[in-house]
């Protein structure tokens, strides 16, 4: 593949009101797998999607999938892609087979194809057992999975997921990222998640973003390799911490101080012990990197 | 446009319908029982049965369709035939053509009630399905239009309900014309719902006080300005 599968360059997208939901986004993407786009409630994972999928257009910037810019090749851009749209619903009154198989016929596929693709991508999904009942009886983790297998049922050359995991239980979630790992075997699967550890085990590129802008991405072992602080220390939310002599950051899991090396650790350790605070250790994962460059943690 | 397009996604939006096929009967109740005051009452059944045919056609093309589509959008199901190789104008047409099938079972027990109570013979049957056809197109036009106009989709279904009150239950499309004063019988005339019926009377020989040629232009009017306003709106992007 001579084109790169996603090019985006200085992309702005302002809403009324001047909402800015992207400010100067830049990327490619050259080869096919997982690429993940993560980030926070409203840094602009949804409107890059719709960018790119043609259902929003760009304030400024230029935005290219498969070589056909999304606004003047917007055609050739539907015809080769397939979406999961954030926080949708299936056509309740639908079986999840008819849904499949008649979203695949509006896309014009023959019938004895999109048959062949529905029932693929139902058995795939484990949706297989409740084909012929109706979406409106099946669980919300269950809808989802028929959007899902709506989308990846198309023999398409980037699938855009938005948040395609949310409402899915762990079983349900891994049996989905399996899919996804089959599927990006040959095209490019373009997924934004709240999750970081589903960005970190699933993705090969992570791209995470904040408030419209990139602020960072690579590989989940480069981007972990990037990380200085090798340990995080989690405190409770209400933990009084305004005598100790460490950075403290303030996330959704509490209040975390990191320490870059194993004597940092044990200082912070028996600081902590001496104060009577409860606490907890781990190694820095890739929220942290993320929670760390929004924070202006490091660098 | 490419047809198998078109009918995968018609089908994809009749088959919810199809799973309530008594769904229509309640839509019934109200038309129906003016139909028996006005038999009962000045003996012009057949005036009123034409006028529930073309409220159901008119109806179905607009005010289902424009409700179907903004659930649609609500669900964010519009997302994923906007990002596909289905393009607006057949998205539209497969609309249209999904609101025509909904129209079959409703007319079917009309016309059934036409044929016992009012006498109705085989043939008027093309002239009245070339009336409810009418009906349909225009008001697929204006439901296409009416949808594409609202940008809140949440708000498609109260305006649907009161441009219901106002263009099928309150000016003389179920009731006969004729109840009206004579001065208002002509302005009522240049409604669209009200013009249809009086095309549908003329067509079957049921006779009327407007003269054809008015509710044929008026219709026809009606019917290029909706169309003409339901091509202008960008049904599917931004």
């Amino acid at each position: 593949m001579n084109k790169p599968y996603i090019l985006v360059e200085e992309l702005v997208k302002v809403y009324q009101r001047d909402i800015v939901a992207l400010d100067g986004v830049s990327f490619s993407i050259e080869e096919k797998g997982i690429v993940g786009l993560v980030g926070p409630n409203g840094a602009g994972k949804t409107t890059l999607i719709k960018i790119l999928t043609t259902l929003t257009r760009p304030t400024r910037g230029k935005a290219v999938v498969l070589g056909y810019d999304v606004e003047r090749d917007y055609e050739e851009v539907r015809s080769k892609v397939s979406l999961v749209p954030q926080d949708a619903s299936p056509e309740l009154y639908l079986t999840p087979y008819e849904h499949v198989y008649w979203y695949l016929r509006s896309r014009g596929m023959p019938k004895s194809v999109a048959d062949k693709l529905a029932r693929e991508a139902l058995e795939a999904l484990g949706l297989w057992e409740v084909r012929n009942r109706v979406c409106a009886k099946l669980s919300g983790g269950t809808r989802q999975r028929v959007l899902i297998a709506s989308a990846l049922a198309v023999p398409a050359e980037v699938y855009f997921l938005d948040e395609p995991t949310v409402g899915l239980d762990p079983i349900a979630r891994r049996e989905v990222w399996k899919v996804l790992r089959e599927v990006a075997k040959n095209s490019l699967v373009f997924l934004t998640t709240h999750y970081m550890e589903e960005a970190e085990s699933l993705s090969d590129l992570v791209i995470m973003i904040n408030k419209g802008r990139i602020v960072e991405m690579g590989g989940p072992r480069d981007l972990l390799g990037k990380v200085r602080h090798k340990y995080r220390v989690v405190l409770d939310r209400n933990a009084d911490t305004g005598s100790l002599g460490f950075r403290v950051v303030e996330s959704e899991d509490g209040k975390i101080i990191y320490a870059e090396s194993e004597g940092e650790l044990s200082e912070i350790v028996s600081e902590l012990a001496k104060m009577g605070l409860n606490f907890s250790v781990r190694a820095t994962s890739l929220e942290d990197l993320f929670i760390m460059r929004v924070s202006g943690y490091e660098g | 446009m490419r047809a198998s397009r078109v009918v995968g996604a018609a089908v994809f939006m009749t088959l919810s319908y199809m799973k309530e096929p008594l769904a229509f009967v309640s839509d019934l109740i109200i038309p129906l029982v003016i139909f028996m005051v006005v038999q009962l009452g000045t003996g012009r059944g057949m005036e009123s049965l034409l006028g529930i045919l073309v409220a159901v056609a008119w109806s179905s093309g607009g005010f289902a369709l424009a409700r179907k589509l903004a659930t649609y959008r609500v669900w964010r199901l519009m997302d994923i035939f906007v990002a596909s190789p289905l393009k607006p104008i057949e998205f539209a047409v497969a609309s249209a053509l999904a609101h025509l099938v909904v129209i079959i079972a409703p007319a079917t027990v009309v016309l059934a009630i036409m044929a016992l109570t009012v006498g109705v013979g085989p043939a008027s049957l093309p002239l009245i399905v070339i009336s409810i056809l009418l009906a349909w197109f225009a008001g697929t036009a204006f439901g296409l239009y009416v949808y594409g106009k609202l940008a809140d989709p949440m708000r498609v279904s109260s305006v649907a309900s009161l441009l219901n009150l106002l263009l099928i239950l309150l000016p003389p499309v179920i009731y006969p014309v004729s109840i009206l004063p004579p001065e208002l019988q002509l302005v009522s005339a240049l409604i669209p719902t009200v013009a249809l019926k009086l095309v549908a009377q003329h067509l079957v020989g049921v006779p009327t006080e407007v003269p054809f040629l008015m509710s044929a232009a008026v219709t026809v009017a009606y019917a290029v300005l909706f169309t003409t306003l339901a091509l202008r709106q960008r049904l599917t992007l931004e």
